[in-house]
């Protein structure tokens, strides 16, 4: 899959619309700022979006896990380090629980916080792409990067990779929004942004 | 008689959080919950809620069916779709079924506008 310049801008900004919306999201629920970074698009092997990542291959982290089925295949998932969990947990559940008390529902507001984060930016995809996207229930996965990232035999094959860092500065958290899209539907990928392309220089 | 709302949820922390919520603006409900659509179905049917927060990505049947079966069954009963499933085509979907669509987290501003749609409809 080779996306020309223009296309490739399209589907950045498209997925940047989609980080803002999940931004907007998490700040409502932190009462602060989120700090993004522009998404990164490229086309890579799960094992070099897993070099990428981290220099360290065995760091622990939590992460929460949707796939998103229709007319295109993307699994998503919300990463962080496991250490800062319990904080994200925090933001969702407010300051008066203490966080001694919040080990019990962790994994469960985890996977809301996945689940409200990843839909926001897939449904700014869907409705900017016009694509009909199914998404699955959130599922939380503790363990190490590579682990958690490389759970198909074909580490080889080549995704189209989007990923963001966020970070709430006061409260110490920030990880990564990850979304590997499978290229087999890329020829429907390339319509739907050459369709984008149209109506936007139509306005 | 006080009102009627049924929280139906697959997420403890969701409906955790619309309890607190909907407690802190003042108004003395009955509140139930239920884990799945098919369980609010069945507490439906024996408890008989005025209002219902539904989520939509749950196990079983999701938001949206039940929504639609307690349309059917219960036309007098509010319901509105809280939901992490923000796509335009979600919000239509809510549009045809008669139910009011609230996007998630559940926030104060989020829960108020609930709530005064269960209100206004009552």
């Amino acid at each position: 899959m080779k996306l020309s310049e223009l296309e490739h801008d399209a589907l950045v900004e498209v997925f940047n619309l989609g980080v803002g919306q999940a931004a907007s999201a998490l700040s409502q629920l932190a009462g602060e700022p989120v700090l993004l970074t522009v998404p990164k698009v490229e086309l890579l092997s799960k094992q070099a979006v897993l070099d990428q990542f981290s220099s360290d291959p065995g760091a622990r982290i939590s992460a929460v896990r949707q796939t998103f089925e229709g007319e295109l295949c993307t699994e998503a998932l919300l990463m962080f380090p496991a250490a800062q969990s319990l904080r994200l947990v925090q933001i969702m559940v407010g300051e008066n629980l203490p966080l001694e008390d919040l080990g019990e529902m962790e994994q469960e507001a985890l996977a809301e916080i996945g689940n409200i984060l990843l839909n926001s930016v897939l449904a700014s995809v869907s409705d900017q792409l016009e694509l009909a996207l199914e998404g699955s229930l959130p599922e939380v996965e503790l363990g190490v990067v590579s682990d958690v990232l490389l759970t198909e035999h074909d580490h080889s094959r080549p995704f189209l990779s989007l990923q963001v860092r966020f970070e709430i500065a006061s409260r110490r958290i920030e990880g990564y929004l990850v979304f590997v899209l499978d290229v087999c539907s890329a020829a429907l990928l390339e319509r739907k942004l050459a369709a984008l392309i149209k109506r936007l220089q139509c306005e | 008689m006080a009102k009627r709302l049924l929280i139906v949820d697959d997420s403890r922390v969701s409906r955790m959080i619309i309890k607190s919520k909907v407690a802190s603006l003042g108004v003395d409900w009955e509140l139930q919950e239920a884990v799945s659509g098919d369980a609010a179905l069945e507490q439906a049917l024996h408890w008989q809620p005025d209002f219902v927060t539904m989520d939509v990505n749950m196990p079983g049947l999701s938001g949206f069916d039940a929504a639609q079966r307690l349309r059917e069954l219960y036309p007098q009963v509010a319901v509105v779709l809280l939901t992490a499933n923000v796509q335009e085509s979600s919000r239509e979907r809510a549009n045809l079924l008669g139910v009011h669509f609230v996007s998630k987290p559940v926030t104060e501003a989020a829960i108020e506008q609930v709530v005064r749609h269960f209100q206004a409809a009552a």
